[in-house]
């Protein structure tokens, strides 16, 4: 009731006297020659918003002298009580200018703050993504949160800022190597990852296969990725979530933002429609790498093409201060062609509709609606075998979340989420005049998972936090589809196929279901240090069908089915989060424990795409990983950056009844993913008033493989015989990349330049392993891929205006 | 062939990749029984060989001493003769290969074990008419320097009229190479060493199979089976022998898995490698692994020849030319530390 009591206060206070901060004023509330009672306390409230109105969750308030600060909640609201006396007061929030105004509390009183961007080249640097000390206190623990200006700061590949990069250097996420797709989160596969733009679930989230994900640091805001306890308004998959959320426009004024480089370039434009009403702004990354291919000497490479483009839109109307509508809309598309062989293209779109209201103090929603949809293609231009190959999925995706406050020790939020899958069917046509090819068509399976879900974050006592959550899942697997049957015990092939069964258009087939506990809670020792327990559950009813170490474009995304069934994962996690030096460090240990049930695992020499039968190239196992997170970081003086340390076991059994069944008969086998030892090193400084130097060094343990092991002859070939799968490993990995940008490189402009170097001790880091019979040798000789051999240098200008 | 898509694709874009040699054997080594059992109607001669798998790095260990037969449909039984080197020569004489026909293969060890194939295998009933052809193509290579180099390949193509029928049939194509070298002799010898005839597999990358009933039309045209660099070989005359095999649809799910497997490039998206088991099984112990595979099948030979007048480059001035200084002339061809698979034995065909 204490708390129901303070909000309606500041309810009424927000009624009465208000005042717009800005940078170095004086706020006078009350009379300070009254002789003020004893112990009197007065209280000071109001919101925290950005120039264009929306309001800033999470923004740090601290008065100076009493060491007492308090945050913003969801709406940007803020309340504090001090006794009366003089104060500084200062908020802060990442990527934003900080505000520092006076104050002389004899009443009480009502200010709202307008933060602007901060200016990059007058600030030291500052990595801090949340409020100081969130880590400490925040109830969930595994919970990253980077503003893109943070990001900005790190070496960039190719001059190109990336968010999926970026993520690879927290503890507890890799990759399998350079060029490939995704990420790893604590020993989960990369289809475990939830990966979101504003709510729309994103298949393939990167670009040039890989090296670059598709998220344009222009319009992107800010990203969570949970990879500890997952919130219950998030699902399907069992791993974690990447929740990545762009931004509007700016509601005041029209910019122009842009960066040029040597292969790539990309612009946004944001502005208002209706001054302070409706905001619109269009952003789009583009490349021109033909010009690099054509000046390499082997004429294969100049006879090839590649390129990608992405753009993102997104309009919002404020119909009040309460009530807003935005309609976003992503497109990527990227495209290859090597030679007169073959070609690939593949393209993502996305269009989310957003309905954001606030009933009162205590009530809010969020309605969301989203259409996406993934297509793949394949060319093969060989002569008389060229052909294409399709395949993809779209979806829909209707959720509805309410969130209920009351005070700071209780946050509800609740809901429901419906999505619809239609996996497109996979289709191969012949390609040109000359090709023999026959056309074909494989349908596939569709299916719609419900599912509710209720959070709630409630605070027992200083010392105690709990976020206790709960969801419920349903997946159905509905028709229209042909379902096959095989005999009972014996092993699932064509040859062992007994009946067939056809589903009408959205009959159901199959219906898995179940609960999906969340707990975490936070016990703080003191008011710097603390420690975090969590246990989570999660069902993943749509696995991306991948039988490389890493995924390609036209992996097949496939849900349920009578043979499929959905993984879950139980996921534990205990961790000790310590401040030091008024949040200048941070410093955290975790120790995680994952099981997985029902992973999808293939069959030697499995035949996944255009196959009617894929169920029989399929098996299924349960998977385990455990590891240890050390995580140091510097937020603020002259040299700031992180180190982590990854400890990181991964493996899977595959043991069926029959021998075909079983991989590695039956055993437990390391995961492609399995790394023992990760270690990121990030660091940046400022040097002089206008330059800035970062880098970062990175180091893992080199992937498990399969080795030769022996070898034999048929006829005139030369075959291998490999190790059973991944008993070796390939060679470690270790890179160090370097940045220096300089800021105002125009005088009375906002611009920058960046000249980074990728790489760069040009160190030939192991891709792969691999054995090739060279001609006239018998014998199969062994070599080491790199596909970054050398230093990669670029140079980025960006400019706003 | 995807996974080689996809990697061309990153090296395209970084422009920076490299491939070195690397020395990366795993040290799991058991001793397996290998078969090499590829009995045609060719009228070359016909060995089934046997060895024993070694070393990673080292080739297969020869197994002498078996005793190896072949049995028909009919009853008819050949024993093959052991040449001493791993080789058991199949001379055709008790059961002759021919359409229509089925066969089993019986192996049994000096130790007693004994080894069988597990289902009859025969010839595919029909083949295809082949035209090989091959075309010159010149273009660059960068060097492991980045320097552009001029590259001159020869490429060899396959036309062919599938068989008519509707009935699927299972063909593979085979390649290797035949040249021929007249070391130079220096000028106190004696006598100087005759011509060496030099038998060359050719890589593995290319193995072609073809399942009729996955073509909409009879004829195809300008298949590549080999990219073939030039280089001192083609000093003289050049053979390439292509041979088409009309195989049981066993033997051609056997060959599509090697096919995967030896045309793996070090790409992530790579499927992982696994064993190829073939169709041989010890009778007494199933679950023993034996490598290889036994088959029978119809066999149809095309062969062209290139030398240096259709190679519009100059390759005189080539980097290697083997020295003959002293000794037995006539071993000098066939010592295989001075030139690999060399014989001074003319093939019939060789003019």
């Amino acid at each position: 009731m204490v708390g129901v009591g303070k909000w309606l206060l500041a309810g009424l206070l927000l009624l009465s006297t208000c005042a717009i901060a800005q940078q170095n004023k004086v706020f006078t509330f009350g009379d300070s020659t009254v002789v003020q009672p004893a112990n009197r306390k007065y209280s000071l409230t109001g919101r925290v918003v950005y120039v264009d109105g929306k309001p800033i969750a999470g923004a740090a308030l601290f008065v100076d002298g009493l060491k007492y600060g308090n945050s913003t909640d969801l709406s940007g609201r803020y309340f504090i009580q001090l006794p009366a006396g003089k104060y500084r007061l200062t908020v802060r929030h990442l990527g934003m200018a900080p505000l520092t105004n006076r104050l002389a509390m004899y009443a009480n009183g009502v200010i709202n703050f307008e933060m602007s961007e901060k200016p990059e080249a007058l600030e030291e640097v500052v990595i801090r993504a949340r409020k100081e000390d969130d880590n400490i206190k925040e109830v969930v623990g595994g919970v990253t949160k980077l503003n893109i200006t943070e990001i900005k700061r790190l070496p960039a590949f190719m001059g190109e800022v990336d968010v999926i990069k970026s993520i690879q250097l927290l503890p507890g996420i890799n990759t399998v190597g350079e060029g490939s797709s995704g990420f790893n989160v604590r020993g989960g596969r990369i289809d475990q990852n939830l990966i979101m733009m504003d709510g729309g679930q994103i298949f393939n989230s990167s670009h040039a296969l890989g090296l670059l994900s598709n998220y344009n640091p222009d319009v992107v805001e800010e990203f969570t990725l949970y990879k500890g306890n997952v919130p219950a308004q998030f699902g399907g998959r069992a791993s974690s979530v990447l929740d990545v959320r762009t931004r509007s426009g700016n509601f005041d004024s029209w910019k122009v933002k842009g960066g040029i480089g040597l292969i790539s370039s990309r612009i946004a434009v944001e502005g208002p429609i209706i001054k302070d009403k409706t905001s619109l702004i269009v952003g789009s990354r583009f490349s021109y790498s033909d010009w690099v291919l054509k000046a390499v000497g082997e004429t294969d490479v100049r006879k090839s093409s590649a390129s990608f483009y992405d753009i993102n839109g997104n309009l919002t109307h404020k119909f009040s201060s309460k009530n807003q509508i935005a309609l976003s809309l992503y497109q990527g598309n990227d495209y290859f062609r090597f030679s007169d062989e073959f070609g690939y293209e593949y393209t993502t779109r996305l269009l989310n509709f957003k309905w954001k209201s606030i009933f009162n103090d205590h009530w809010s929603s969020t309605l969301t609606a989203v259409s996406g949809n993934y297509e793949s293609k394949l060319y093969d231009f060989n002569q008389t075998a060229a052909r294409s190959l399709t395949n993809g999925i779209g979806y829909y995706q209707f959720k509805e979340t309410l969130l209920h406050t009351i005070g700071e020790s209780h946050a509800l939020t609740f809901g429901g989420e419906y999505n619809i899958y239609n996996g497109k069917p996979e289709i191969t046509r012949p390609f040109g005049n000359n090709s023999t090819t026959l056309s074909q068509r494989v349908e596939k399976d569709s299916g719609h998972e419900l599912a509710f879900f209720a959070n709630e974050e409630f605070t027992l006592s200083p010392v105690i936090s709990f976020t206790a959550g709960i969801r419920y899942s349903m997946y159905q697997n509905i028709g229209a589809d042909t379902v096959y049957s095989y005999q009972q015990g014996q092993v699932k092939s064509v040859s062992t196929l007994q009946d067939t069964t056809y589903y009408g258009k959205n009959q159901n087939i199959q219906t898995y279901q179940g609960w999906e506990p969340r707990l975490s809670a936070r016990i703080s020792l003191t008011a710097d240090k603390s420690i975090k327990i969590s246990y989570n559950r999660m069902r993943q009813y749509i696995q991306l069908i991948s039988n490389g170490t890493a995924p390609t474009p036209i992996d097949l995304w496939q849900v349920c089915n009578p043979h499929l069934q959905p993984q879950i994962a139980d996921n534990y996690a205990i961790g000790y989060f310590q401040n030091a030096r008024d949040n200048m460090f941070e410093l955290s240990g975790e120790v995680f424990y994952k099981s997985t049930s029902n992973l999808v695992e293939y069959k030697d020499f499995a035949q996944l795409l255009l196959n009617r039968h894929l169920e029989t190239e399929l098996l299924q196992g349960r998977g385990k990983s455990y590891g240890i997170e050390l995580y140091a970081k510097k937020n603020s003086g002259g040299w700031t950056g992180w180190v982590s340390y990854t400890f990181l076991r991964s493996f899977i059994q595959v043991n069926g009844i029959h021998p075909e069944e079983q991989v590695n008969q039956g055993n437990w086998y390391p995961t492609n993913y399995d790394k023992p030892h990760t270690i990121n090193i990030t660091a940046n400084h400022k040097l002089g008033k206008n330059m800035r130097f970062a880098s970062n060094f990175t180091y893992s343990t080199g992937r498990p493989t399969s080795a030769l092991e022996s070898n034999y002859r048929a006829g005139s070939v030369a075959i291998p015989i490999y190790s059973e799968r991944n008993q070796y490993r390939i060679p470690d990995y270790w890179r160090l990349d370097v940045s220096i940008t300089l800021n105002s490189v125009l005088k009375k402009v906002d611009d920058n330049l960046t000249f980074s170097v990728y790489n760069l001790l040009g160190r030939r880091n192991a891709y792969s392993i691999y054995y090739q019979q060279p001609a006239g040798d018998p014998i199969p000789q062994g070599y080491k891929l790199s596909i970054l051999g050398s230093a990669l240098p670029s140079l980025t200008y960006n400019l706003t205006f | 062939m995807i996974g080689r898509f996809l990697l061309a694709g990153l090296f395209v874009i970084l422009a920076v990749g490299c491939k070195d040699r690397f020395e990366f054997v795993g040290t799991g080594l058991k001793h397996n029984l290998i078969v090499d059992a590829t009995l045609s109607n060719s009228p070359d001669p016909q060995y089934v060989k046997l060895s024993t798998t070694g070393d990673a790095r080292r080739p297969p260990v020869p197994l002498t001493g078996a005793l190896v037969w072949i049995t028909d449909n009919t009853g008819n039984t050949e024993y093959m003769q052991d040449l001493g080197d791993g080789r058991y020569l199949y001379r055709r004489t008790q059961v002759i290969p021919h359409v229509g026909a089925s066969y089993s293969l019986d192996i049994q060890l000096p130790d007693g074990k004994h080894y069988q194939s597990t289902a009859a295998e025969g010839m595919g009933k029909q083949q295809a008419m082949d035209e090989i052809s091959f075309e010159i193509v010149k273009d660059q290579i960068v060097s492991s320097e980045g320097v552009p180099i001029d590259n001159t390949n020869v490429n060899i193509y396959l036309n062919t009229t599938l068989p008519k029928e509707s009935a699927v049939s299972y063909l593979r194509w085979a390649i290797d190479e035949v040249y021929t070298i007249k070391p130079t002799c220096a000028p106190f010898a004696i006598e100087c060493p005759p011509y060496c005839f030099i038998y060359q597999d050719v890589s593995t990358a290319n193995i072609t199979l073809v399942k009729t009933t996955d073509y909409t039309q009879p004829r195809l045209e300008r298949v590549l089976l080999q990219t073939r660099n030039v280089d001192y070989t083609f000093m003289v005359r050049h053979f390439f022998n292509v041979t088409q095999y009309a195989q049981s649809e066993a033997a051609y799910q056997y060959w599509k898995k090697v096919q995967l497997l030896t045309q793996r490039t070090g790409s992530l998206f790579d499927p992982p490698p696994a064993l190829i088991t073939g169709n041989m099984v010890n009778i007494n112990d199933p679950t023993e692994v034996v490598y290889g595979f036994f088959e029978v099948p119809a066999a149809r030979l095309n062969r062209i020849y290139i030398d240096r007048g259709f190679i519009p480059v100059d390759i005189t001035n080539c980097d290697w030319s083997p020295f003959y200084y002293a000794g037995n002339p006539y071993s000098y061809c066939t010592n295989p530390f001075a030139i690999k698979g060399s014989t001074i034995e003319r093939p019939p065909w060789f003019f």
